[in-house]
C-alpha cells in the first residue's frame, strides 16, 4: 500500500488513484474546493483519519469503476461553520464502498455535513453502506443529510445517522476510576473519535 | 474505614434501603449477601454516590463524609468498584485510562515505570501484555472484563475494595484468578474488601469476616460463617419468616 498526504492548494483538484493506497491525512483550505479523487480498477483506497475542520467549504467527489474498495473513516472535530459533502459514485460493478463520519461540533456555530452515494444505472453487485455518527454536544446543532440515490436493481445499500450524547453511566465508570467530570467527559469524545482508529 | 450510619436510599422517591448501618474496618472482609433486588448493589453504587440515588445518612470513609462527594473524589480517596458488568469505552485503550487516572491521583508514571509494571500485572493476571492497548473492555469476554479491572485495580492501589458481584459469569479457573490476585494485593496492602455474591466459590476463597443479610430493604442479620453457612444450606426463604422480630448480631 502506498501512503499519501492530500493537500488541496487550488479551488478544484483531480486525483487518480492508480495503486492501493492509504490517505493518511487530508489538508482542506480554507476557500472553497472540489476534489476529485477517481480510484482505478481493482484498487483499494483507504483512509481512517481524525480531523480538525475550521471554515471548511468543500466538495470530495469519488469515482470507482470497477472491482474497487473504498474505506474511509473519519473523526471530524468542526469548530466554527463548516460545509462538507462528501459523494461516492458507483459507475460500475463490484465495487465495495465503507464510509463512516464521526463528527462532533465543537462549539457554537452550524455546519452541515453531507454524504451521497450513487449507484449508477445497468451496474450490478456493488455494495455501499455509509453511517453519519454525531456526537451531541451540549446544546451544539448540526445539520446531517446522508442521501442515497439508487439507479439499480443489484446492489446492497445502507445508510443511517445515530446520535450519541454523555453516557451518564460511562461517566460514572470513569469517575469510579478517579477521573473528574470534566476529563471524563472529554475521553469519552476523544474515544467516540477515535474508536475509528482502534 | 468506612463507616455507614443510618443510610437510607431512594430512587426517584422510592425508597429502596432503609437505616443501613455497616462499619468496615482495615483489613477485613465483609460480604454482602441477600436475595436478587434486595439492593446489594445499590448500596455499593451509594458508597460512590451514584448520580442516580438520593440519600440520607452518612457514609464515612477515612474519617471523612463522602455521603455527597462527587464520585472521582471518592475513588482518589482509595475506593474501588468492580461491577458485574464493567462498561465498555469505545476509542479508549487502558493504558489511556489508567495514565489519565494516575495523572488525576497525582501519582503520575513515567512510560518505562508505566509499562514495567504493566508487563509485571499482565504476567500475573496471566494476560498478555498487549491488553493494555485494547479499547477498555471492548469485545472481552466476561473473564478479560473481570482481569481488566484488576489490572486497573493494581495500579490505583485503592484502601477498599468493592467487589459487585465480580465473579458472575466466570468460570472456576477465572475465579480463583480473580481470588488469588485480590488476596495478594490483600497481604501486601491490608486493603479492606466488601463483595456481594451469589455464589458460594468466591466466598470459600477469599473467607469473609463477616457476612450482612440484606432483606426487606434492611440489613436483617449480621454474622460470620456460621450465617454464611446458614444461606448456603437454607437460602433466603429461610430468614423470610422471622424477618421483623430476629435482627440480631453474631458479633
Amino acid at each position: 500500500m502506498s501512503k499519501k498526504e492530500i493537500v488541496i492548494k487550488n479551488d478544484y483538484e483531480k486525483i487518480i488513484i492508480d495503486c492501493d493506497t492509504i490517505i493518511t491525512n487530508w489538508i482542506f483550505p480554507t476557500f472553497p474546493f472540489t476534489l476529485d479523487i477517481y480510484i482505478n480498477d481493482g484498487i483499494t483506497l483507504n483512509s481512517k483519519v481524525i480531523l480538525n475542520l475550521n471554515q471548511i467549504d468543500g466538495n470530495i467527489n469519488i469515482f470507482s469503476t470497477n472491482n474497487t474498495n473504498c474505506l474511509i473513516k473519519m473523526g471530524l472535530k468542526l469548530f466554527s461553520n463548516n460545509k462538507l459533502q462528501l459523494n461516492h459514485h458507483l459507475l460500475g460493478n463490484e465495487n465495495k464502498s465503507d464510509i463512516e463520519l464521526r463528527i462532533i461540533q465543537e462549539n457554537n456555530y452550524l455546519s452541515t455535513i453531507t454524504t451521497l452515494g450513487k449507484i449508477f444505472p445497468n451496474t450490478y453487485q456493488n455494495e455501499i453502506k455509509t453511517q453519519l455518527k454525531v456526537f451531541q454536544k451540549d446544546d451544539y446543532k448540526i445539520i446531517c443529510e446522508p442521501k442515497l440515490i439508487v439507479l439499480t436493481d443489484d446492489v446492497i445499500a445502507n445508510h443511517n445517522v445515530t446520535i450519541k450524547s454523555f453516557d451518564n453511566e460511562e461517566l460514572f465508570y470513569l469517575e469510579s476510576k478517579g477521573i473528574e467530570n470534566k476529563k471524563a467527559k472529554s475521553l469519552q469524545m476523544e474515544g467516540f473519535l477515535n474508536h475509528i482508529l482502534k | 474505614m468506612l463507616k455507614i450510619n443510618n443510610l437510607t436510599i431512594k430512587v426517584s422517591n422510592n425508597e429502596l434501603l432503609h437505616d443501613i448501618n455497616l462499619e468496615i474496618k482495615p483489613g477485613e472482609i465483609h460480604a454482602l449477601m441477600g436475595p436478587n433486588g434486595a439492593g446489594k448493589s445499590t448500596i455499593c453504587k451509594a458508597i460512590l454516590n451514584h448520580y442516580s440515588l438520593e440519600k440520607s445518612g452518612t457514609i464515612l470513609f477515612l474519617n471523612k463524609n463522602i455521603t455527597n462527594a462527587n464520585t472521582d473524589e471518592i475513588a482518589k480517596m482509595g475506593i474501588f468498584y468492580l461491577s458485574q458488568n464493567p462498561m465498555e469505552i469505545e476509542g479508549i485503550s487502558n493504558a489511556e485510562l489508567l495514565r489519565s487516572a494516575l495523572n488525576e491521583k497525582n501519582e503520575p508514571l513515567d512510560i518505562f515505570k508505566f509499562n514495567k509494571l504493566c508487563n509485571t500485572y499482565c504476567e500475573q493476571l496471566k494476560l498478555p501484555k498487549s491488553f493494555i492497548h485494547r479499547e477498555v473492555n471492548v469485545s472481552m469476554s466476561g473473564g478479560e472484563k473481570k482481569k481488566n479491572e484488576l489490572l486497573g485495580m493494581l495500579f490505583l492501589k485503592p484502601k477498599l475494595i468493592i467487589l459487585d458481584e465480580v465473579d458472575s459469569g466466570l468460570d472456576i479457573d477465572a475465579i480463583k484468578i480473580v481470588s488469588k490476585t485480590i488476596k495478594e494485593y490483600q497481604k501486601t496492602s491490608n486493603c479492606a474488601l466488601l463483595i456481594v455474591t451469589h455464589q458460594p466459590t468466591l466466598l470459600n476463597l477469599l473467607k469473609p469476616d463477616y457476612v450482612h443479610l440484606i432483606m426487606n430493604n434492611t440489613i436483617l442479620k449480621t454474622g460470620k460463617n456460621s450465617l454464611l453457612k446458614e444461606i448456603l444450606e437454607q437460602g433466603y426463604e429461610h430468614f423470610g419468616a422471622n424477618i421483623i422480630t430476629k435482627k440480631e448480631n453474631e458479633e
